[in-house]
C-alpha cells in the first residue's frame, strides 16, 4: 500500500527542553566555571605542543608587561623622591667679584635670607665643599686652588609658606654683586617632563602588549577551533549550546593567561632583582651605575607596586577567556 | 546551489513508530537524515519535529530539540581522544548531569551492547562492530524521542545486528520513535516495520 502525506512531521513525545539561566550563558561564567572544575577532563582534545608554543608566547608578553609596569613605577617614585628633595631647597649662588670680600658678600647674604619669611635655615658650604663640587669636572690638585670659586648657601624653604622667590632674587641681585639665586624650577620641569614623556612610553608599550597578545588569543582560537572542527560538530549534533563549547575553549585559554601571567611575574620579579644587585656591583662606567642607583636606591617598588604586578595575569586571564570568547561564539554563528 | 537532492518528500512518523528508510546507494538517505538530525537545513519545504518548523527556527533553539534526538553516524563519529565510556556519557555531560547520576547507567548500557569490557579503549582501537555499537549506546543513552540511525548494523554480524535491533525494539515500546536507514532486507523483512523508500529523490512509503 502506498500512501502520500503533505509534509515531513515527527511529532512531540517527550519532555520539554531545558532552560538555561540567562545572565550565566551571556558571560559565559557558568560554562567556564563548570569547564573548570570537571573532573572528567576537558572535551577538547590536549594540544600539549600548540598549548606549550602559546603559553610560551604569552608569558613572554607577560614578561615585558611586568618590566613595564616596574619601570613605570620607578620613574614614578624616583622623580616624586627627587623633586620633593629639590623642591625644598634653593642655592644663593655667591661669584668672587673683583674688589669685594667673599666674607662680606656672605654676611650680606645671610642677613637678607635671614630676614625673608618663609625660610626654615641656610647653610653656607665651606670653601672646601664648593671645591669638592667640582672635582669630578675639573680634578683635585693645585688648578682648582687658584681658580676663583663661587660659595653657595644652601637655603631650606618652608613648604607651607614659601617665600617669594621674584622678590627674594630682586634683592639679593640689586645688593650684592654677583649673587644670584637658583630655585632648581628649571631642572625640576625638565625632569618631570623627561619622566612623563618616559611613562606615557611604558603605558604605551603595555598598550602595545595588549593589543598584541588579544591578537595572539584570537589567531590561538580560531587554530584550536579549526583543529577541533569534528569533535565542535559531534557536540552540536549531540546538543550542546554554543556557550558549552565556549566554557571548553575558554577553560583552556584560562589556564594559558594564568600559567603565563605568573610566569611573567616571577621572571619579572627575578629581573629587576637582578638588575637591582647589578647596580651596585658590576656596571661598568659610573654614569651608568649613577643611572640605576637613582632607580634602585631612591625608590623600590614597594608591597603596592609589587601587589600591582598581579595586574598582570588578572589581566592576561581577561584577555585570553574573553578573546576566545568572542571568537568561538562568532565562529559558531556561522555554522548550522 | 548544488543538485536537487531530494523533491516531493513528503511523510509523517507518528509517535512511538518504527520506520525502515531504504533504497539504492546515492538516493539521498543520508541527506534525509542530515534533514532531521538538523545538520542541514531544507533550501525549500517544511520540516516539522516535535511541531516545530526547523528550517526557520533560530539557531539558539536548535539543541533543545537535537538534544531530543538519538543519532547513529554511519561514520560513527566518535572522538578519538576519549574512551568508550566518555563518548557515550557525552550527551549526558553536555547537559550538566552529574556523573555520580549517570556512570552506572552508562557502563550497564556498555554492558549491554557488548562493550563492557572496552569501557576505557580509545575509539582507534576498537574494531569496527564494536565503534558501532559504541555509537549506538551513544545515540539512545539520552533516551531519546526521536531515534535516527544510518546503517546502524552495517559493521556487525547478523546475530548481533539482530540484538541490536532488538535494543531499539525496546527503546520504541517505551515511546522512542525510531527511523533506521538500512539496506539489510532480511533485517527489514523480520521486523516488519514500514519502509519509507527513497529512489532518486523521491519517496514513497510501504506498509
Amino acid at each position: 500500500m502506498k500512501k502520500k502525506f503533505p509534509n515531513t512531521t515527527v511529532e512531540e513525545t517527550a519532555a520539554t527542553a531545558t532552560h538555561y539561566d540567562t545572565f550565566k550563558q551571556s558571560i559565559g561564567l557558568g560554562n567556564l566555571l563548570a569547564a573548570l572544575t570537571q573532573k572528567n577532563g576537558s572535551i577538547l582534545p590536549s594540544q600539549t605542543k600548540s598549548g606549550r608554543s602559546l603559553t610560551i608566547v604569552v608569558s613572554t608578553m607577560c614578561y615585558l608587561a611586568v618590566l613595564a609596569i616596574i619601570a613605570n613605577i620607578l620613574i614614578y617614585k624616583s622623580v616624586e623622591t627627587w623633586t620633593s628633595d629639590v623642591a625644598k631647597q634653593v642655592t644663593v649662588q655667591l661669584k668672587p667679584v673683583d674688589g669685594e670680600s667673599m666674607d662680606e658678600q656672605i654676611k650680606n647674604a645671610r642677613t637678607i635670607l635671614d630676614s625673608t619669611p618663609g625660610i626654615s635655615s641656610t647653610s653656607i658650604l665651606s670653601n672646601e665643599e664648593s671645591l669638592r663640587l667640582l672635582e669630578p669636572w675639573l680634578g683635585g690638585g693645585s688648578l682648582l686652588a687658584d681658580l676663583p670659586v663661587p660659595r653657595l648657601i644652601s637655603v631650606v624653604i618652608d613648604e607651607a609658606n614659601p617665600p617669594d622667590f621674584k622678590s627674594l632674587s630682586q634683592r639679593l641681585t640689586t645688593q650684592i654683586n654677583g649673587a644670584s639665586l637658583d630655585t632648581h624650577r628649571r631642572w625640576q620641569g625638565q625632569i618631570l617632563r623627561t619622566a612623563s614623556a618616559l611613562r606615557l612610553i611604558s603605558l604605551g608599550v603595555l598598550a602595545l602588549i595588549s593589543i598584541t597578545t588579544i591578537a595572539i588569543i584570537i589567531f590561538a582560537t580560531r587554530a584550536a577551533m579549526a583543529s577541533n572542527q569534528e569533535v565542535i560538530s559531534v557536540l552540536h549534533l549531540v546538543g550542546a549550546h554554543d556557550n558549552f563549547v565556549a566554557g571548553e575553549v575558554q577553560s583552556r585559554f584560562f589556564m594559558i593567561g594564568l600559567k603565563s601571567g605568573l610566569f611573567g611575574v616571577v621572571f619579572g620579579m627575578l629581573t629587576y632583582i637582578t638588575l637591582g644587585l647589578l647596580s651596585t656591583s658590576y656596571l661598568g662606567t659610573e654614569t651608568t651605575q649613577s643611572g640605576f642607583h637613582f632607580l634602585y636606591n631612591s625608590s623600590s617598588i614597594g608591597v603596592f607596586g609589587f601587589l600591582g604586578l598581579f595586574t598582570v595575569p588578572i589581566s592576561a586571564v581577561i584577555i585570553c577567556i574573553i578573546s576566545s570568547r568572542i571568537v568561538v561564539l562568532r565562529m559558531l554563528s556561522g555554522v548550522l | 546551489m548544488g543538485p536537487e537532492v531530494l523533491r516531493n518528500v513528503s511523510f509523517h512518523l507518528a509517535p512511538g513508530s518504527f520506520h525502515f528508510l531504504t533504497g539504492p546507494s546515492g538516493a539521498g538517505k543520508t541527506s534525509l537524515l542530515q534533514l532531521l538530525f538538523l545538520a542541514q537545513r531544507p533550501t525549500r519545504g517544511l520540516i516539522s519535529i516535535f511541531g516545530q518548523d526547523v528550517a526557520t527556527l533560530p539557531r539558539h533553539e536548535l539543541p533543545a530539540i537535537r538534544r531530543r534526538i538519538g543519532v547513529v553516524f554511519q561514520d560513527f563519529r566518535l572522538l578519538n581522544h576519549m574512551t568508550t565510556y566518555e563518548n557515550v556519557a557525552l550527551p549526558l555531560r553536555i547537559r550538566d548531569a552529574k556523573k555520580a547520576d549517570y556512570e552506572s547507567n552508562v557502563i550497564e548500557l556498555l554492558r549491554w551492547v557488548g562493550l563492557g569490557e572496552r569501557l576505557n579503549a580509545i575509539p582507534e582501537v576498537l574494531s569496527g562492530g564494536e565503534k558501532q555499537r559504541a555509537a549506538i549506546a551513544r545515540a539512545v543513552v539520552g533516551r531519546p524521542a526521536l531515534l535516527l540511525a544510518d546503517e546502524p548494523t552495517g559493521n556487525v554480524d547478523p546475530d548481533l545486528a539482530q540484538r541490536l535491533l532488538r535494543l531499539f525494539v525496546e527503546l520504541n515500546k517505551l515511546g522512542t520513535t525510531i527511523l533506521i536507514a538500512t539496506h539489510d532486507f532480511t533485517l527489514m523483512e523480520k521486523f516488519g516495520a514500514p519502509r519509507l523508500v527513497l529512489e532518486d529523490g523521491e519517496l514513497e512509503i510501504l506498509s
